[in-house]
């Protein structure tokens, strides 16, 4: 009897465990308050990033210490490789955060999938959409711009990519780098050739690479420039049409630019560098790359490294002098429109909350937030190169904005991959990729 | 019933649920969604085998189907051979064999996050693999392997060998120790040498343990992500981009779900076969 007793209930709580083990309860990865019945709870995603996490919590902390009746739950431990697939599978089950930031490319599936709610303006504390356009630079709200004219974020961070440069090499090789900083591509080249040192066989410094080990989207934001500014685009109609265009002749000749800097005129090689995603300014910030291409929230990266006091930030070059074309990315807040009414009301406030605070997103975190009022504090002043920043970003263009961007973009990076490290004729790689993303926008 | 059978069963039921739950479930529910065209934020439109038919010919599949197969081969095929050659080392009177065995099992225990970023690094452009090969080989490499279309395959096949390892020659070991020791003693008295030995006493008598290691060495390298995701991405170009990271970015790049789980199938059908052939081999050998 003893036995079937002790039987039984060791089954019972090899189930009963098994059974809670899987009810997915979660625990929260910060709780800024412990929460009684009467609050409003807010879940808050973010990917994970230093030092924007430790930005995003302070500011979290002093809301909540401020709005006591709510109690704001913050994940920001996924990395964000994983981000997007993470986000997608949460909303998809109906789990998804109520407030989130999210990538320029990934608004238009977004919303048309209607998965973000459009700007709230009067929760968010101003009288109007007009309104709430003005407090920021003009443009500035376009990457997160519906096809339906509607806003659906708040800028997080607002990035031009603009040519850092090593002002000590500059001058090591006889040039100024005030004068002498390259207005096009071709100028590029010829200062890049004089800056790269090679000794015993080995290069040791390149003037210049593209970022050809990184993600697709490094791909994107350099490869942009030339494209762009050579007048190509990805699909027709400057990217509005739904046929592709990334084999137009002169998609051609911006592919036979980014592959003449290496192969032709040497500025690197093909796998030069020791740079990866979690670190990818290493090899400028420790001067073995005399110039490379990053956004302002690279000048935080710079600090405490032998590039420190050797940098200078200058505009990106042109094709031909004159088109200058900048690629821009940006993180913005969301909304989730599934969210309860009363929950969304608090995500805008607090939202809000975050987007009043562009000089201390500058100052911590390196963030640039184009807010009107930001441009005349002195953070603004203080921070380096920020008008060479500014001028590149009223050049700027986000990347391709499409429901498919993916599988557009990875088309895109197969063929830029193809010719710079597998040799592939520039005209073969695109010609292919085009066919490819035809395929794609048919399948639709 | 009897009262035993149902105890049994009782107990098994927790691992019958979990085993269910999280390997059945998914796997049946695979197959549902490889029929529909679904991307996580609609809902799902019945499609029937469109997922299947258009990944027939489809260029993208099938290269990567071909860098898979070379990618399985070359992560399983050295592995069979070098595992049981360190077991039958290591199983012998070498001194300080028990170091030996811990220092090749300690890449089984690392995490591949670990490892694929070690190995990264290992193989930058002035990094000691390079310099390992220019030293003995008098060559003046100074390619980055995870960026060079000729080595990168290469080298995430020799990370997975790496890693491996250590994992079949501890099942060649445990194979090795479970044949009793009277076998050699009555072949040494009719006159074997250790290589007749050897082919005719402990190969035959390993067959279980091989199959086993052949199925596993080939199952772990159809499933190889971490790696391949960390160090290449598939890159460059296509050249290492295989079946199971064409399948994670269908499902959350391309948000293509059903065709995502259609490739899901596909693996499943190959491994299937193989492994069947593969027991049926062993069996037809062990038979004749």
């Amino acid at each position: 009897m003893v036995r079937r007793v002790v039987g039984l209930s060791l089954v019972l709580v090899i189930l009963l465990s098994l059974i809670t083990g899987c009810s997915g309860s979660q625990k929260p990865a910060d709780s800024a308050k412990p929460g009684t019945a009467d609050k409003v709870k807010v879940t808050f995603w973010k990917h994970n990033q230093e030092p924007g996490n430790s930005v995003t919590r302070r500011l979290i902390a002093e809301y909540v210490k401020e709005h006591p009746n709510v109690e704001v739950t913050i994940d920001d431990s996924i990395p964000l490789s994983d981000y997007n697939s993470k986000l997608l599978v949460a909303l998809s089950g109906g789990n998804g955060p109520d407030i989130f930031d999210l990538f320029d490319p990934s608004f238009p599936m977004f919303i048309q999938k209607g998965v973000i709610e459009p700007l709230d303006a009067k929760n968010l504390g101003f009288g109007s959409m007009d309104e709430v356009q003005k407090a920021y630079i003009p443009n500035a709200l376009k990457p997160f711009e519906g096809s339906d004219g509607k806003v659906y974020a708040l800028p997080i961070e607002t990035n031009g990519w603009s040519m850092y440069i090593n002002t000590r090499h500059f001058k090591e090789a006889g040039l100024d780098p005030v004068k002498d900083a390259p207005k096009t591509w071709a100028d590029m080249a010829k200062v890049a050739q004089r800056l790269t040192k090679v000794e015993n066989g080995k290069m040791v410094r390149a003037g210049f690479t593209w970022p050809l080990k990184l993600e697709s989207g490094w791909y994107l934001l350099t490869f942009g420039p030339v494209l762009y500014g050579n007048g190509a685009s990805i699909l027709s109609n400057d990217d509005k049409g739904n046929e592709a265009a990334i084999n137009s002749p002169k998609a051609v000749e911006a592919l036979q630019i980014w592959y003449d800097m290496i192969y032709t005129q040497k500025t690197a090689t093909p796998d030069f560098g020791t740079y990866t995603s979690n670190n990818p300014n290493v090899d400028f910030a420790e001067e073995r790359l005399s110039m490379w291409m990053a956004g302002p929230w690279a000048v935080a990266t710079l600090k405490g490294t032998p590039v420190e006091k050797n940098f200078a930030v200058i505009p990106v070059p042109s094709v031909n002098g004159k088109n200058r074309s900048v690629a821009t990315n940006a993180w913005g807040w969301v909304v989730n429109s599934k969210a309860d009414p009363k929950v969304k009301a608090e995500a805008w406030k607090l939202m809000a909350y975050l987007a009043s605070k562009p000089e201390v997103w500058l100052k911590d975190a390196g963030y640039l937030q184009p807010r009107t009022s930001l441009m005349q504090s002195q953070v603004a002043k203080e921070f380096p190169y920020l008008d060479v920043f500014l001028d590149d970003m009223s050049h700027g263009r986000p990347r391709l904005r499409h429901v498919q961007y993916g599988e557009i973009t990875a088309s895109v990076v197969r063929a830029l991959q193809n010719t710079m490290l597998k040799n592939v004729p520039p005209k073969q790689s695109l010609d292919a990729a085009a066919d490819e993303i035809n395929k794609i926008l048919k399948s639709k | 019933m009897p009262r035993e059978r149902i105890w049994g069963l009782a107990f098994l039921v927790p691992a019958l649920l979990f085993f269910g739950a999280f390997s059945i479930y998914p796997m049946l529910y695979s197959f549902y969604i490889s029929l529909f065209k679904y991307d996580l934020l609609s809902p799902k439109v019945y499609i029937g085998l469109e997922n299947y038919r258009s990944l027939i010919g489809d260029p993208l599949f099938l290269n990567s189907l071909k860098v898979t197969l070379i990618y399985v081969f070359g992560a399983s095929v050295p592995v069979w051979f070098l595992s049981l050659g360190l077991a039958l080392l290591l199983n012998g009177g070498l001194r300080a064999k028990g170091l030996f065995r811990t220092l090749f099992f300690i890449p089984v225990v690392m995490s591949l996050v670990v490892v694929s970023m070690i190995w990264k690094q290992l193989y930058q452009p002035y990094g000691p693999v390079n310099q390992f090969l220019n030293t003995l080989l008098h060559t003046q490499i100074q390619a980055d392997w995870t960026a060079n279309k000729d080595l990168a395959l290469p080298g995430l096949i020799l990370v997975n060998i790496w890693k491996n390892l250590g994992y079949f020659m501890v099942i060649y070991l445990a194979g090795l120790q479970a044949i009793p020791l009277t076998v050699y003693e009555a072949a040494r008295i009719d006159g074997a040498g250790a290589w007749a030995q050897f082919r005719y006493m402990t190969l035959p008598l390993l067959k279980p343990t091989t199959a086993f290691v052949m199925i596993v060495s080939i199952i772990n390298a159809f499933n190889a992500f971490a790696t391949i995701f960390v160090m290449t991405k598939g890159g460059p170009g296509d050249s290492t981009r295989v079946l199971s990271l064409l399948l994670y970015e269908t499902a959350f790049d391309f948000l293509k779900m059903g065709r995502a789980a259609a490739i899901s199938v596909v693996i499943f059908a190959i491994i299937l076969v193989l492994t069947l052939l593969q027991l049926k081999l062993t069996k037809a050998n062990h038979t004749s």
